[in-house]
């Protein structure tokens, strides 16, 4: 009877594991227990993470936290060894190398050769024929709104355009797969807004992309999922509402004050401890706390007028991506 | 005014000193060139203990003969070959850099002595080997010297014995001239002593033996031979220079993380390879244009030939690959690849010959790519030799090193 037992929940498991294998297979990427270490440092530590097909990520973190190392893993830039899978639509990376795009921090592209020529060499790189490079390149210059003469020097365009024919250049190939380190960096508003657009109508052909970025306002607006990393492991995964539901903090509460004495901080730490409300920032005279409701505001209030601190409040609101982060 | 230009300068100065601290790579390199080429010119130019290989075939065999090959151990490392293809045997030792010299001791050279007729004795050497030639002649004289001395002494003393028997011969002519039959005999003997005496060589006193020197390749001119020197050397520096800071430039505009986003970097490796293999050969189409516009000729073996170039050109690539991986910036690569050229240049026999170096400088040239390939095309140009199989194993551990660095190295 027990022999039986034993016998239905071991199929049982293997049915599960065989879902489980599915869905993985099913995910455009799938990492699975990644480790990996630089030397002696350890850079990440056991990371699992699956991207859904048609969804933006963003892996978000502080610098160093492992988030481009992450990344090289995935687009294979880095070739040392690694713990771990890391499954491209169920398969090693190695053989899916053509579905992914990467978009490295680094801007690539041969500064001595024309856009034309440029373009030609990164599309027979991916394996396609110069045509259809040609032709896949207008479409995203198109949607990317760089229209400039083909024969030009990639040298010869502003900051925000050789930015623009990086991603480009990176997505001859159509891939399913986009993987984007820090895309945003050195564009001004408009470049930016340019780019989100373009990441979005990516989405809606049923791309996957995974990005990091610092600018975590616009992130929190185009995101599906959020990923924070934390010294090499995952600190959280999941939406924006879920992030600050698990981190606590509803409401930013800012004062600055006329004079801060080091006595008077400590009380106001003492409390803040008592109470559980974050000292998100603290400099000079100026403090944010990120607070759970209204009622602990008029709390703080209460203490700073005990304490006869003369003091300015400065804001009081829901916190974006920046001040939660802070918090993580 | 002053104060701030002197604080500008001193500013500037220290800019750059700190930079050649800070930036190792490029400290070293300036100090390890002056220092690496220094020790290996001093080693180039210091006299060796180092005995040069030579083969005897000793067609006499007399003592004469005995005691020339003696002579000739005293500044050479001979070994004496016998039987009939001795010769033939020598060239292909030569060829297949065995021995760098081979001696030929004709029959009747005892006889020459004897007769007191000027002699000689064949000196086979690689007259390809530009620098080595020039010494050879000089090398074998000078190691003759002894030898000559002991002739001319033996001669002096047939001399002087020769007239001592005329003398005798003389004395008693005079003393038995009652007897007719012994005065013609004495008078006989005098005037085949005279008669000796009087065959006897001018050329002969001054140089009792000449050298006959037989180059093993019998091409038209020296200055065919040139081509396994200069070819090599400007193919190992081109390229060197050219793969190292090309790999660098990918590096740099980061085509390299483009590659291996899409791709392994095998497929980006041997597409190198093949480039500076192209470069290797377009080179060799223009030296060897120059060399037949000075009226050198060649054989064409096309399948050596090309199995040459492109062995000269993976390997000189691939220790340019290695150079750009291992090097930070275009300035570094160049820096290394003098370090790598300059020591090669010097060790590659085109400027002093090999064999007049110390062991250590011998085995150090013996290790370096740049011998192996001036061998290489003299094999394949002048001997017909094709490729050996050590040049092969050579490129393809280069191969394997190079592709687990650029795997492991690159981003």
């Amino acid at each position: 009877m027990i022999k039986k037992g034993f016998f239905v929940i071991n199929i049982m498991i293997q049915k599960i594991k065989g879902i489980f294998n599915n869905i993985h297979l099913k995910k455009p990427l799938f990492a699975h227990s990644v480790k990996y270490a630089y030397g002696d440092q350890q850079v990440l530590k056991n990371i699992t993470l699956g991207i859904k097909e048609g969804k933006i990520t963003s892996i978000i973190g502080k610098s160093g936290s492992g988030k481009s190392t992450f990344l090289k893993l995935i687009a294979g830039i880095i070739s040392n060894k690694y713990d771990g899978k890391i499954l491209i639509f169920g398969k090693s990376r190695f053989f899916k190398k053509s579905k992914l795009g990467f978009v490295s921090q680094d801007l690539a592209f041969i500064p001595d050769l024309s856009i034309l020529d440029n373009i030609k060499i990164c599309g027979l790189n991916y394996g396609i024929s110069e045509e259809r490079a040609v032709k896949k390149a207008k479409e995203l210059m198109k949607l990317l709104r760089l229209e400039e003469k083909l024969e030009k020097k990639p040298t010869n365009l502003s900051g925000g355009q050789k930015v623009r024919l990086h991603i480009i250049l990176s997505l001859l190939h159509n891939p399913r797969i986009i993987v984007m380190d820090e895309p945003f960096v050195g564009l001004d508003f408009s470049n930016r807004r340019l780019l989100w657009h373009f990441i979005e109508s990516m989405k809606k052909s049923r791309k996957s992309i995974v990005l990091t970025s610092h600018l975590l306002t616009e992130t929190q607006e185009h995101a599906d999922k959020l990923v924070i990393l934390k010294d090499g492991k995952i600190f959280f995964n999941g939406n924006l509402e879920s992030l600050k539901n698990k981190l606590k903090i509803k409401f930013i509460f800012e004062v600055r004050f006329s004079y801060l004495s080091a006595s008077n901080l400590k009380e106001i730490k003492k409390y803040c401890d008592y109470r559980e409300i974050d000292i998100l920032e603290k400099y000079q005279n100026f403090m944010m706390f990120g607070i759970r409701s209204t009622k602990t505001r008029s709390a703080l209030i209460n203490l700073l007028e005990k304490l006869k601190l003369i003091y300015q409040e400065v804001g009081f609101r829901e916190p974006n991506l920046d001040e939660i982060f802070l918090k993580a | 005014m002053i104060i701030r230009n002197t604080r500008r300068f001193y500013g500037y100065l220290k800019k750059d000193f700190t930079l050649l601290v800070k930036r190792k790579k490029y400290m070293y390199l300036t100090f390890l060139l002056p220092f690496l080429v220094g020790i290996l010119f001093l080693l180039m130019i210091s006299p060796s203990n180092a005995k040069i290989k030579v083969g005897v075939c000793d067609f006499d065999n007399t003592d004469y003969s005995t005691k020339l090959i003696d002579g000739l151990s005293n500044s050479f490392d001979v070994e004496l070959l016998t039987g009939e293809n001795c010769a033939l045997e020598l060239v292909n030792s030569i060829k297949t850099r065995k021995r760098s010299l081979g001696i030929g001791i004709k029959e009747g050279f005892s006889e020459d002595i004897n007769n007191l007729e000027q002699t000689n004795i064949v000196v086979y050497y690689d007259n390809t080997d530009i620098a080595f030639s020039n010494l050879i002649s000089w090398k074998v004289d000078v190691s003759l010297n002894p030898y000559k001395t002991y002739i001319l002494d033996k001669f002096n003393q047939e001399l002087k014995s020769k007239v001592n028997s005329i003398r005798t011969n003389v004395d008693v002519a005079l003393e038995l001239s009652d007897n007719f039959n012994t005065i013609n005999s004495r008078i006989r003997q005098i005037d085949s002593d005279l008669k000796k005496i009087e065959k006897m060589q001018t050329r002969f006193l001054i140089e009792p033996i000449t050298t006959i020197q037989k180059p093993i390749y019998e091409g038209q001119s020296m200055s065919e031979v040139g081509i396994a020197f200069i070819f090599p050397i400007l193919a190992m520096f081109i390229v060197l220079m050219l793969s190292s800071t090309s790999l660098i430039y990918d590096k740099k505009t980061h085509f390299t993380t483009r590659v291996k986003s899409s791709t392994s970097l095998f497929i980006y490796l041997i597409s190198k390879i093949v480039f500076f293999v192209l470069l290797t050969i377009l080179q060799f189409i223009i030296i060897l244009i120059l060399f037949l516009s000075f009226g050198a000729k060649y054989q064409y073996p096309f399948l050596d030939i090309l199995s040459m170039l492109v062995l000269i050109g993976v390997i000189n690539s691939l220790i340019g690959i290695i150079i750009g991986i291992i090097s930070d910036s275009e300035g570094v690569a160049l820096l290394f690849s003098l370090i790598i050229s300059f020591p090669l240049m010097l060790l590659s026999g085109i400027f002093s010959p090999l064999q007049a170096m110390p062991i250590v400088a011998q085995f150090l040239a013996k290790i370096l790519p740049l011998y192996h390939e001036i061998n290489l095309v003299k094999s394949v140009l002048f001997f017909n030799a094709g490729i050996s199989s050590a040049i092969v194993i050579t490129a393809l551990i280069l191969f394997i090193i190079t592709y687990y660095l650029v795997e492991k190295r690159v981003n």
